[in-house]
């Protein structure tokens, strides 16, 4: 099948899709009147985009464009033109592992994204589109799925957010185009695109005897494993460059919110080591240039191929999740698609059908934190004991057990990887005491940034939260200094703490945050430090529209700009903190500790955008709580000094 | 009847899925409330200490957590210490043991988490010196009206002023509709930022994918305006501006860009707009087919790949050229709003402490209008102009370092600028201010002239946001030292103290000129602006004070206050009206009102 053919039936399946719509929602169009007059109540005005023409649609009519939408995209499922990592896992079970707790999986399933995409958007007037999305599922946008809409609704391959396909059916070499990439259309026959070629694709397909039948088309009356039929060897998936093309986000409008790609090119990593971003993002060590492990490219009928270089699909970063763990990591036995036949309900044995355990919305409806399926808890339940379905029943409950202990053991190594990470991104000094008597107690640590491929924090460094945390304890024991703790909410208490904004605590003047901050143009009076980047303050009606000046020259609009605040290749800063006044009680031993923090967004931004909603009912405190209970301790010094 | 009979059974199937959905939303929302609440004290039986995969290490180097989340940590806690050698010199600890790890651990147990460690208010706090508790005292005075005025006008507008909350909501409100995406005038091709299956690209002999898309957009801006200033006949009238642009797209990197201004001309010392002068009954024409922009940017290194296939040669450098805008220093030093000019620029470089180094090299030839400090600006096309502008990120600070040299055989005179700004947010006791400081000198290499004269310009913007609000309040000075030149401004740009205030600035729609003087010749004043924000952001009023003094003993001191308010009516329009009341030295008072109908497309 041509590539023209193929996109022809991806444009032939829209058009059905809208066909559809048109013929089922026109008959039905009275319908809320009935319903109205039956004196039932409507469902909230809800704006549904699904053809190119803006349509609201009012009660249950809601329902029924929403049948119609799963109707198509059913039918879309069933071309299954972008398949998901699900197919995948069956030959290549230790990169969909190590895949299926990464960022990238994780990309689209985020609440916190979500919402400050729809932020941008509402802030932007609708005019920011699918400028944030678009690299968080590339499937989802090709498949025209709307903007905002909860991922309890989107197509299996769009939640995957950065899935096997966006990389591997990717055959152009896109450059910093901040991922507007076209992905090769196709089911799971169709050629990938990868950095060795098909030798090995070859000779599993060879030799039948060992690897068993494999179908590299479509075929219903043929038992045997589907299989892409040529794997092609695209070098441009070897290099930066294919990384940069997302990890090096600017706006139409010129503004660079991400530019670690520009970073990485300038640094001595790529202008004398010759590393690439793979080398220490996909390597044996998280965040250093090691080397590769070995391991089979596939596992195909239970038969591995030969081992060779093997490149960690974790590709961990600082972020983690905050959603329920039978959502994430994805497992492949934990979802079950909406409408999906639920073989469990017709077999005793507690088997599990292929298509997962439960649907999302029944995941949500699993009290993880009770203990639901554990050993402990099940003792206490009774005949009286209320579950929703299908957690009624006790054989789907232990098997969510099952999945669960998996996913934590998961999180866990995913947590280790982060930390390798962090700790090989940031180096810590020892605490140096440079003046100690009765009136002054002064010391300072040294903060380094320890790798040679870019600065540290980057990329999203905006509202990339790592900061030192400093405690100082009297000889008796009485905590006389404090800088970066937490406010109430769980900030530090920078300016855009919320606590610290409002003037309720005071700002925490001795900080150290790495932090860089979205600055924007007054109206008059200079430029502010905002949460989000959107200038407001020029006009009420901020837009996002191809700048119309040469955006290479300032390298950024007029409007907006980002102060970098990390470290960069080869700096450091020199931490200094003082006591003096009542800070000292008197001589004596004093006890200082230092602690390097890192977390993944400041709880100001969740307050910033928690207007717009958060995807799987959470609320804008639950996600706090879940954003400060993954901060990190990177490092940690402890030291004391006698004053006299 | 059979027909109704089954549509309400499906309505009543229907109505039943939607109350089981929004059943399991609020048992999620409830389920997850205490999710999040539980997991702190669980203690799944989970453990990784067994983990053999070569990517993760069994054993890690994991500090002790302190033992509670909710004390940051006490004397009892502290792990053990070696004891001090000396009374002077620090023992360090060492990092932290080798201990595996398990997720979800209990208190006490090993785990690399921070956990909630609360500001403490008990700890003494370090002590304001007193220069502090009188020049942030002296801010807060300046602030007090805010809160009055805030409060007056959320009476008189019914709008609900903007006042973020301190806590965090409990409650999920579920996912809330967002504006659809405004299509542009036209896309072909791609849509702009549009969702969809995005086409293949055309691969270029240099090897890059390029993916032509062409889009138009633009503004459309119509007003009238009554403006006195108290020098010249007072101005009536109907203006109209268009400001039309088509980009042809060709990668994320690469554009053409074309834009015109058809409904309002420019002249060698002006612009004439298109509408209706109200006073003299006449009708005005500025319908011209001119292009105001024309060029081509992109990135040296996306459009020809090849060369460096590895990321290893750092060949990203960004160009344009052609028929552009130019603004520098905020617009002091440079302030063209077209000007053939070719440019060539570096970006993200760092070291030695500067974090994001930004350089662009500058040659115009054509299209160069010069600053004239006492009249209007005047487009000499025989003059040109090279310069090299820089940004640097410091930690404390943005730094902007710039120069440039025009000249001109025509008689405009050959002149040296420079330009030093360092933009910082300073954190005070009570507030966090935000600070931009420019300096500025023109120096004549040749004779002086009005277009090329010597002088210098200390600019000062100062501003910050009163607490529960998102408010503004801005305070802006100058100080003008003999007769500070711009290098390049263009016919509506007027002097270069424009962004002291809206008094300052022309509407740049008409003749609705600057209630004040903007030009930087001998004078010292500034501004004292307030800004709020009503209905979540939509709705805006400024009020303004300002004033300069002439140093140069011509007795030309002026005063004025303005009123701005503007908001947005839908997806595509807001409106402004501004009005101003302005008393000079040696001038009547000058009086000015207009009101603006703006749309986006």
């Amino acid at each position: 099948m041509t590539a023209a053919r193929r996109l022809e039936i991806v444009l032939n399946s829209h058009r059905m899709v809208k066909t559809i719509v048109v013929l089922v929602i026109l008959p039905l169009w009275l319908c809320p009147i009935d319903v109205m007059a039956q004196g039932k109540q409507p469902v909230a005005t809800v704006s549904i985009s699904v053809t190119d023409s803006h349509q609201e649609i009012v009660g249950d009519r809601e329902v029924v464009l929403q049948q119609a939408i799963d109707q198509a995209h059913a039918e879309c499922f069933e071309d299954n033109c972008f398949p998901s990592a699900k197919q995948c896992a069956t030959c290549h079970p230790q990169h969909y592992r190590e895949w299926s707790v990464s960022p990238h999986s994780y990309a689209q399933l985020s609440p916190v994204f979500n919402a400050m995409s729809n932020k941008l958007n509402k802030l932007n007037s609708g005019t920011l589109g699918d400028f944030c999305i678009r690299c968080h599922t590339p499937t989802g946008m090709a498949l025209n799925e709307p903007l905002n809409t909860s991922n309890l609704n989107r197509h299996p391959t769009s939640r995957e957010g950065v899935t096997c396909i966006t990389c591997h059916r990717i055959n152009q070499a896109w450059g910093k185009g901040a991922g507007r990439q076209a992905l090769v259309p196709g089911d799971v026959h169709q050629a990938v695109y990868g950095p060795i070629g098909s030798n090995v694709l070859n000779q599993v397909l060879s030799n039948p005897d060992k690897f068993g039948v494999l179908k590299t088309k479509k075929a219903d009356d043929v038992r045997g494993r589907d299989i892409h039929k040529v794997s092609h060897r695209f070098f441009q998936i070897t290099t930066s460059g294919f990384c940069g093309s997302c990890h090096d986000v600017f706006a139409p409008n010129g503004f660079r919110l991400e530019d670690a790609f520009s970073e990485f090119k300038q640094s001595p990593s790529a202008r004398i080591h010759g590393h690439n971003c793979q080398d220490c993002h996909m390597g044996a060590v998280p965040g250093e240039a090691k080397g590769y492990t070995d391991g089979p490219a596939a596992v195909v009928g239970n038969v591995s191929t030969a081992s060779r270089k093997h490149t960690n699909h974790m590709m961990i970063g600082p972020d983690y999740p905050v959603i329920h763990r039978g959502l994430f990591p994805h497992h492949p036995e934990a979802i079950r698609e909406e409408g999906a036949v639920d073989l469990i309900d017709q077999a005793t044995s507690g088997a599990i059908t292929e298509s997962g355990l439960a649907t999302m919305r029944e995941w949500l409806c699993f009290d993880d934190a009770a203990g639901w399926g554990t050993e402990s808890f099940e003792k206490t339940v009774t005949d009286n004991s209320y579950f929703p379905h299908p957690w009624d029943n006790k054989q789907k409950r232990l098997k969510a057990r099952q999945i669960l202990n998996e996913q934590y053991q998961l999180l866990a190594e995913a947590t280790i990887a982060r930390l390798q990470l962090l700790r090989a991104g940031y180096h810590l000094g020892q605490i140096e005491f440079h003046r100690s008597d009765c009136e002054q107690v002064e010391f300072g640590i040294d903060l380094r940034n320890g790798t040679p491929g870019h600065g540290v924090p980057t990329g999203f460094d905006a509202e990339r939260m790592v900061f030192l945390r400093v405690h100082v304890w009297d000889p008796t024991g009485r905590m006389v200094f404090q800088s970066g703790d937490l406010d109430p909410n769980g900030d530090v208490r920078d300016s855009h703490s919320l606590y610290v904004h409002n003037g309720e605590i005071p700002l925490d003047r001795n900080l150290v945050s790495l932090q860089s901050r979205f600055v924007t143009r007054n109206i008059r009076g200079g430029e502010r430090e905002q949460i989000l980047n959107v200038p407001y303050s020029l006009d009420p009606l901020p837009y996002t529209r191809p700048a119309t000046r040469a955006f290479t020259v300032l390298g950024r609009p007029i409007g907006a700009r980002k102060h970098k605040q990390n470290i960069e290749v080869d700096g450091g800063i020199d931490a200094r903190y003082e006591l003096k006044g009542k800070q000292i009680t008197g001589a004596g031993t004093y006890t200082v500790r230092v602690q390097l923090i890192a977390g993944m967004v400041p709880v100001n931004l969740v307050h910033e955008i928690s207007d717009v909603g958060f995807d799987y009912g959470m609320s804008a405190k639950q996600l706090a709580r879940a954003i400060v209970d993954g901060h990190l301790v990177v490092h940690e010094r402890i030291s004391q000094v006698r004053v006299k | 009847m059979n027909s109704t009979s089954q549509h309400n059974s499906t309505l009543q199937a229907i109505a039943g899925k939607t109350a089981l959905v929004l059943w399991l939303v609020s048992w999620s929302m409830i389920s997850g409330a205490r999710t999040s609440h539980a997991e702190e004290l669980r203690i799944p039986a989970v453990d990784i200490s067994g983990i053999q995969s070569s990517q993760f290490p069994t054993a890690l180097e994991i500090p002790p957590a302190p033992a509670t989340e909710e004390a940051p940590f006490s004397d009892k806690k502290l792990p053990p210490l070696p004891q001090s050698s000396s009374n002077q010199s620090a023992s360090n600890y060492s990092e932290s043991n080798l201990i595996p790890f398990s997720y979800h651990t209990g208190p006490g147990c090993p785990s690399p988490f921070a956990g909630h460690v609360a500001y403490d208010p008990c700890v003494p706090e370090e002590e304001e010196p007193a220069c502090y508790h009188l020049s942030e005292g002296f801010l807060e005075a300046i602030g007090k009206p805010a809160e009055p005025l805030s409060h007056l006008m959320e009476v008189l507008l019914h709008s609900e002023h903007v006042e973020p909350h301190t806590e965090l909501e409990h409650h999920a409100i579920g996912l809330q509709s967002i504006p659809d995406r405004p299509p542009l005038l036209l896309e072909l091709n791609e849509e702009f930022l549009g969702a969809g299956f995005l086409e293949q690209g055309v691969v270029l002999p240099t090897g890059a994918v390029w993916r032509p898309a062409l889009w138009v957009f633009g503004t459309y801006r119509t007003g009238t305006n009554y403006f006195d200033g108290g020098t010249a006949p007072a101005v009536g009238e109907w203006a109209n501006r268009l400001d039309l642009f088509a980009q042809l797209n060709l990668s994320g990197t690469e554009r053409i860009l074309f834009g015109m201004r058809p409904l309002d001309e420019e002249t060698s010392t002006s612009r004439r707009f298109t509408g209706y002068d109200i006073r003299n009954g006449d009708s005005l024409d500025g319908w011209n087919a001119e292009p105001q922009t024309l060029f081509f940017e992109g990135d040296f290194g996306e459009i020809f790949p090849n060369l460096d296939p590895f990321d290893t040669s750092a060949l990203d450098y960004g160009f344009s050229v052609g028929r552009q805008p130019l603004s520098f220093q905020q617009g002091l030093l440079i302030n063209e709003d077209r000007i053939d000019a070719v440019t060539v620029t570096r970006n993200t470089l760092n070291g030695n402490g500067n974090l994001n180094f930004r350089g662009t090299f500058v040659y115009a030839w054509n299209e160069i209008n010069r600053n004239d400090v006492v009249g209007p600006n005047r487009l000499d096309n025989d003059s040109q102009l090279v310069g090299f502008f820089t940004e640097s990120d410091f930690r404390q600070s943005t730094v902007n370092a710039d120069v440039a040299y025009v000249w001109s055989e025509d008689g405009f005179g050959d002149l040296f600028v420079v330009g030093l700004s360092a933009i910082q947010r300073l954190s005070g006791f009570h507030n966090t201010y935000n600070s931009s400081l420019h300096l500025l000198a023109s120096i004549p290499t040749d004779d002086e002239t009005v277009y090329a004269s010597q002088g210098e310009l200390l600019f000062h913007q100062f501003s910050w946001t009163p607490h529960h609000t998102n408010d503004l309040i801005f305070l802006n000075t100058f100080w003008g030292i003999d007769q500070f030149t711009s290098a390049s401004r263009g016919p509506l740009g007027g002097g270069p103290l424009g962004q002291t205030g809206l008094l300052f600035s022309a509407a740049g729609l008409g003749r609705y000129g600057a209630p004040l003087n903007n030009q930087a010749n001998s004078v010292v004043g500034g501004s004292l602006g307030y800004q709020m924000f009503y209905n979540d952001l939509k709705e805006q009023v400024v009020f303004e004070i300002g004033g300069r003094q002439d140093t140069n003993g011509a007795d030309n001191a002026a005063i004025a206050t303005g009123l701005r308010y503007q908001k947005a009516l839908d997806q595509h329009w807001f409106f402004v009206i501004d009005s101003f009341v302005s008393k000079g030295e040696s001038t009547d008072i000058g009086q000015g009102v207009r009101f603006e109908l703006q749309s986006k497309f």
